[in-house]
């Protein structure tokens, strides 16, 4: 068995773990569960019980699916691994998200008062700018079309079906890390904005979060697909560059993300203790209207992101005839590239 | 942290919520707190702070356009005008506008406030009332 293909899978499903554990911790703490909650329960010990009960079937799940996959590893063959290994990891999920929900349930009766049916709005236009720039938010799109531009130049070079195996990752690296930037860039600008006197002006701190997510998201698709693009093409002939570019790039991207769990973790510790204002502040949404915690559906409200009750971001109004477009629309994204690019 | 005006509504409200926003900002900028040059939050914005349709902001705004508050600018949300002193209403309009004062004043006592509180409160509007008209003739002078 190959050791490198055991050592990956090791760390993916490390990190899915790790991921899956600090779900209580990665939400602003006026949310638990994606339940509006005071920030007062957090600390409470009926809280503790719900993360308690949480967290410890993610990780006895996670420990017996690593358990089982090294087990399996040192036996069998490498297409039963596979098998194996991609069925314990829905396995994984799917209990990490029956914890999530679980969860959520348990959390319900402890929601904060349900708040009145005034609402109120600011009336001084917002200045949102991007943090960090526009060169930060359109860096993946700039190295797309860097390698694109490389394949194409070498086209006359290439056989018919490297060329068109290049180019598929220059258009799904494209598209992926574009449909990020989009996201991140709707959830500036698109978006409510929290409070009539709240964070009009300024972006508040778990919306930066959010954004910061989904730009690192859209580098290491990026990055990722334009290594496997430049090692089709040939560009990269470097045989040790060959053997170890998209692995490490790979490694890279999944040590980075474990960086930034550990440390949106701390930082929504302190966000807790520094800002109880922002904690407690609504986010304009319904609490009948999440379904288990993280899929919002609320066809009287237009918007067509709202921001996360589990985690940092954005997520879909699923109650926005456009939502359901847009959904259907990524998911036809791959078989339409497998069908129109690679036609014959 | 951005304080400034801000609109408020009711959706549980028998009184419309067009005509909710547009008695807000009516409110406000004859009170002085929007001036003219002064831009509104564009519709789309206003309507996802508030959660209602965006045709019920455009609504609202509109409203306010034709009684000549606010210019409305594609994509940029509404402008404060300088509006001029518009001429008295014709006899009907102003018979019309009176009596929905009274029965505005009939609903709350029918809601159960005391007519103490309803009273104090009209006297308390008139004088505000009587208050800007005084600069404003000493303006016109």
């Amino acid at each position: 068995m190959n050791l490198l293909i055991i050592i990956v899978f090791f760390v993916l499903m490390v990190m899915t773990g790790v991921a899956m554990y600090s779900v209580p911790l990665l939400s602003r703490s006026g949310t638990f569960f994606g339940t509006t909650v005071s920030s007062e329960f957090r600390t409470s010990d009926d809280a503790r019980r719900i993360v308690s009960r949480y967290r410890q079937s993610v990780i006895f799940t996670t420990a017996a699916e690593i358990v089982a996959t090294v087990v399996i590893a040192l036996y069998l063959q490498i297409k039963v691994f596979a098998i194996v290994v991609i069925s314990a990891a829905v396995i994984q999920y799917a209990v990490g998200i029956a914890a999530l929900v679980d969860a959520n349930r348990r959390t319900r009766p402890f929601a904060r008062p349900k708040p009145s049916s005034s609402r109120s709005a600011s009336l001084v236009p917002q200045r949102r700018t991007l943090p960090g720039g526009t060169l930060l938010l359109v860096g993946p799109l700039f190295i797309m079309v860097s390698v694109g531009l490389m394949v194409v130049s070498r086209r006359t070079l290439l056989l018919a079906e490297t060329y068109k195996a290049a180019m598929a990752g220059v258009i799904v690296g494209t598209l992926s890390s574009g449909l990020l930037v989009a996201v991140a860039w709707i959830g500036v600008f698109r978006t409510r904005q929290g409070s009539a006197n709240g964070s009009a002006g300024t972006q508040s701190e778990s919306r930066k979060l959010g954004y910061f997510i989904l730009v690192f998201l859209a580098y290491g698709f990026a990055l990722q697909n334009a290594a496997l693009s430049l090692l089709t093409s040939n560009i990269v002939t470097n045989p040790t560059a060959r053997r170890f570019g998209v692995f490490s790039i790979v490694a890279l991207t999944v040590l980075g993300a474990m960086v930034c769990i550990v440390y949106f973790q701390f930082r929504a510790k302190k966000l807790a203790e520094l800002a109880p204002s922002e904690n407690n502040r609504s986010d304009g949404t319904p609490d009948e209207c999440w379904k288990w915690g993280f899929i919002y559906d609320n066809p009287n409200d237009p918007a067509f992101l709202v921001e996360k009750r589990i985690g940092y971001g954005w997520t879909l109004n699923m109650g926005n005839k456009w939502s359901w477009v847009f959904s259907a629309a990524i998911l036809a994204t791959p078989f339409v590239i497998r069908f129109l690019w690679f036609r014959n | 942290m951005t304080k400034g005006p801000s609109v408020s509504i009711d959706v549980n409200s028998p009184l419309p919520v067009y005509r909710q926003i547009a008695d807000s900002v009516r409110h406000l900028l004859v009170e002085g707190e929007l001036q003219p040059g002064e831009q509104l939050p564009p519709i789309r914005q206003l309507a996802l702070d508030l959660s209602i349709n965006f045709n019920t902001v455009a609504q609202a705004y509109r409203i306010l356009a034709d009684e000549g508050w606010v210019e409305l600018k594609r994509k940029r949300g509404a402008t404060v005008l300088n509006r001029r002193q518009p001429a008295a209403p014709a006899k009907a309009r102003r018979q019309q506008l009176l009596q929905r004062l009274r029965e505005l004043t009939a609903q709350l006592r029918a809601e159960g406030v005391p007519s103490r509180e309803i009273a104090s409160h009209l006297e308390a509007l008139a004088a505000e009332i009587k208050e800007s008209i005084i600069p404003r003739r000493i303006e016109e002078k």
